[in-house]
Order: C-alpha cells, then structure tokens, then sequence
C-alpha cells in the first residue's frame, strides 16, 4: 500500500481515496460476499466500508498500519450488515446452488451445497477468519490484528470453523452411505 | 470419510469459485458519497501520549494465553477422533447453582495482575517460564511473535493491541456461568474490544464451595484446576486449591498461570 496516497487522503485528498478504494473494492466485494453469503448485502457492506474508512482515515495514527485497520472497518461493516438482516429477515434466502456436486481441479468431489449449508451454520466470527485466512490468504497473525483479537482466538475460531465443515462433509458422507445401503 | 479428506483444499477450492462480483457499481457509489461525507479530524492526538503504548495489560495476554491452551488441546490433541464432547455427570447441586449468572471483576491494571500472580506463589520466572512455553505453543500455530510478545512479568513489553486503537492501561475480566450444569463461559471484557472471542470452558460442581475449571474432551479432563468460590452478596471470590482435577494430572504451569490471572484477580459482582 502507497504510504503517500494513504496520507495524502488522510488530509482529505479524494483522488489519492479513489485510487486506495479502487484497490480496495474488489477484494472487499469478494471476501464480503463470501462471509455474508449474499451479493446486496456484501455490496452494501463494501460501500459502507470504504465510506467509514475515508470519514475516520485521519484517525489513523499509524499510516503503514491501514492495511490492518481498513480491513478492520471492512470486517465491521460486514458485522453490521449481518446483524441488520438478522433483523430485518430472520430467515435469510438460501442461494440456489446450481452445482451441488463438482469436480474440483484436484478432483476432489465437492458438494457446494452441503458446504453452503455447513457455512451458513457457522457464526459471524467463524466465517470472517475462514475467509480472511483461507480466501484472502492472510496469515493468522495478520487476521489477528486486523480483528482485534489475540492470536489463540483467531486459531480458536479457525479449528471450530473447520471442524463444523468437516462435520458437515461427514453428515453429507454419512447420509450418502445410507442411501447407498439402502 | 472426512477424516481422509483434505477439508481444508476443500474449502479453499469451494471459497475460490468465480462468484461474478463487479465491484465498478458499488465504487462509483462510494465515491460519489465521499464528496458528502465530511472526514473526522483525528482526536486522539490531543488526548494521550504515545508512551502510554508500553503500559502492558497482562489480562489481554491471559486470554491469549486461555484461547492458545484451547486451541492447543483442539488442534494438537491427544485424541482427535474422540467423538462428540460429552458432559460429566451432572451434579444435583446444581439445580440451584448460585454461580449461575454474569460476574464482573474491577479494572485492573497489568501491575496489578502480576502482583496476584506472584502472590499465589509464582516467581517472575516461573512466570517468564510460562510465556517461553507460550511462544513455543504459538510457534506452533505459525506465528511469529517474539519471546518478548506475552506474559512479560515486567509489563513492559507485552504487545497485544491494534496500533490505531485507543489504548487502554487496565483489563477487566467477567465470568459468565450459563449453562446448568456444565459450560460455563470466561470471557474477557475490554472497553475497545467487545468483540473478544469468549473462551469456552466447561465447569463441573463438586459440592457447595468446589468447583472443577477445565476442558473436557470426551473421556477426561484435560485441562483442569480444583477451585474454592465463596459468594458473599454479590460478590464472587475464587480461590485455587488444587492444580488438577479429580484424577488428573496437574495443569501446565502456563495453564496455572493463566487461570490464576482470571479468576483469582479479584472479587466478582454479579450482574444483574
């Protein structure tokens, strides 16, 4: 990150904003999406994000820390937009998985649909660091800092996450064997 | 099985799929909003000193330490493949546990944490000790952190906070027990971090005054303190009288070290 553009825009500077938010927009839109499992509501929570982060940008104290501290905005706007359809649905619409079995490129067979289900189970907390460390590769240090939370958290919230996955790959497996016997 | 799959290549293969975002619209949106959107001027500077930084917090550290001791039973296990945990027998005593509930301790200040450690008996390098096999335990997970990150006795050096966050020079630690019989909860409450993952730990009645403080894996308690609680009004004391668990073998000293940091720091008052 351009350590000059983010403190031209701490001072107020919009196009050196526009060109950090144009870094930033996709990979919030993406991993938003796949935190919150629905395209609005990531869109929203991006757009709120980037809004926060140029309101509170002269907050920051430490100009080489806004990686961290952006994706701390981002991770709460994330926050915020799942509670607010909490609220507003109770019952969040289920996307159509179109592929429930593929073939992945190592040939492993997945069943999205199961996945989908498995990660809609999971809490808030538990999908954010699945997706920060395992779609946005980020270590679990760096997922530490960016949420706040001490190290042995994230690793906690980490190994409960994917074990809830595998429990959920196991009760598909084991379904598929009763049917199988049957 | 699972157990044979790579859950993980799984995962990430799943995560990895093209999901057609098109972030142009959304980017448009927020920069036509920012011409409308007054930044806040930066309050801190006037406010604190950047010296405040090296005031170390040990109960932020112990939660690490607790969440670390979690994970590390989780992950690197004794039995893996144990099943689903199962809950000790329950007792009859609790049917009316007076533990039940929401308890808060003072702020307290990392100096302040240290001396209750010390005054149940440990040494600044028992102590030192402990935060040498935390790192060990961290190293374990990938991290990084020096020896100079945790459990630093001299509260100087322990660095756990987001650099941009207000800083803070106590911690405050709740104890919630919401389950009857079993799964209570330690959670530690700091004013800039409520989003603090509780720590889960399950507890276990022994009579009135005793209960047993550990994690449970299915077969025994793997992480275990005997302690003594006294409720006076609403006031909650606890006190360790035994580093184990009935027929177990003494928890670490880190394990020791930590819980002592929590739980004996100070009275609770019960919330309402």
């Amino acid at each position: 990150m351009d350590l000059d553009l983010v403190e031209l825009a701490q001072n107020g500077d919009k196009a050196a904003f526009t060109s950090l938010a144009a870094a930033m927009a996709d990979r919030f839109l993406a991993a938003s999406h796949r935190i919150l499992r629905d395209l609005s509501l990531a869109e929203d929570a991006t757009q709120q994000a980037l809004l926060n982060i140029w309101r509170d940008l002269p907050q920051l104290r430490d100009p080489a820390r806004f990686e961290a501290w952006s994706y701390r905005l981002f991770v709460r706007a994330c926050y915020a937009e799942a509670s607010r359809a909490r609220r507003s649905a109770p019952n969040l619409r289920l996307l159509a998985a179109d592929e429930p079995i593929a073939i992945d490129a190592l040939g492993t067979v997945i069943d999205r649909d199961q996945l989908e289900r498995g990660f809609r189970r999971l809490s808030i907390d538990h999908r954010t660091v699945v997706v920060l460390h395992h779609y946005l590769d980020l270590p679990l240090e760096a997922v530490a800092e960016m949420l706040g939370v001490p190290l042995g958290t994230v690793a906690s919230r980490l190994h409960y996450a994917m074990r809830d996955l595998r429990s959920a790959l196991d009760a598909d497996a084991r379904s598929t064997s009763r049917e199988v016997a049957q | 099985m699972s157990a044979d799959r790579d859950v993980t290549r799984i995962v990430r293969s799943w995560l990895h799929e093209d999901a057609h975002e098109d972030a142009d619209r959304v980017l448009d949106m927020v920069l036509d909003l920012v011409d409308m959107t007054p930044q806040r001027r930066a309050s801190w500077l006037a406010r604190r000193t950047p010296t405040m930084n090296n005031y170390a917090r040990l109960g932020l550290v112990a939660a690490a330490v607790l969440a670390v001791v979690i994970v590390g039973i989780g992950l690197f296990g004794r039995s893996p493949d144990v099943g689903p945990t199962t809950s000790p027998t329950p007792s009859s005593a609790s049917a009316s546990n007076p533990l039940v509930g929401t308890w808060v301790a003072p702020e307290v200040t990392c100096a302040q944490q240290v001396a209750v450690i010390e005054a149940a008996g440990y040494t600044a390098e028992q102590i030192t000790q402990a935060r040498a096999q935390l790192v060990q335990d961290l190293e374990g997970f990938g991290a990084s952190h020096g020896p100079e990150a945790f459990f630093d006795p001299t509260c100087e050096n322990i660095a756990y906070e987001p650099r941009w966050a207000p800083v803070r020079d106590t911690d405050q630690w709740s104890l919630v027990f919401d389950g009857l019989p079993l799964a209570a909860t330690i959670r530690s409450a700091r004013e800039i971090d409520h989003d603090l993952e509780p720590s889960p730990h399950n507890y276990r009645l022994v009579d009135d005054s005793t209960f047993e403080y550990g994690s449970h894996n299915g077969k025994v308690w793997e992480y275990c303190l005997t302690l003594r609680y006294s409720i006076v009004g609403d006031q909650l004391t606890i006190e360790r009288i035994a580093p184990s668990c009935t027929g177990t073998a003494d928890a670490s000293l880190l394990d020791q070290i930590a819980e002592t940091a929590i739980l004996e720091t100070s009275s609770f008052t019960r919330q309402p």
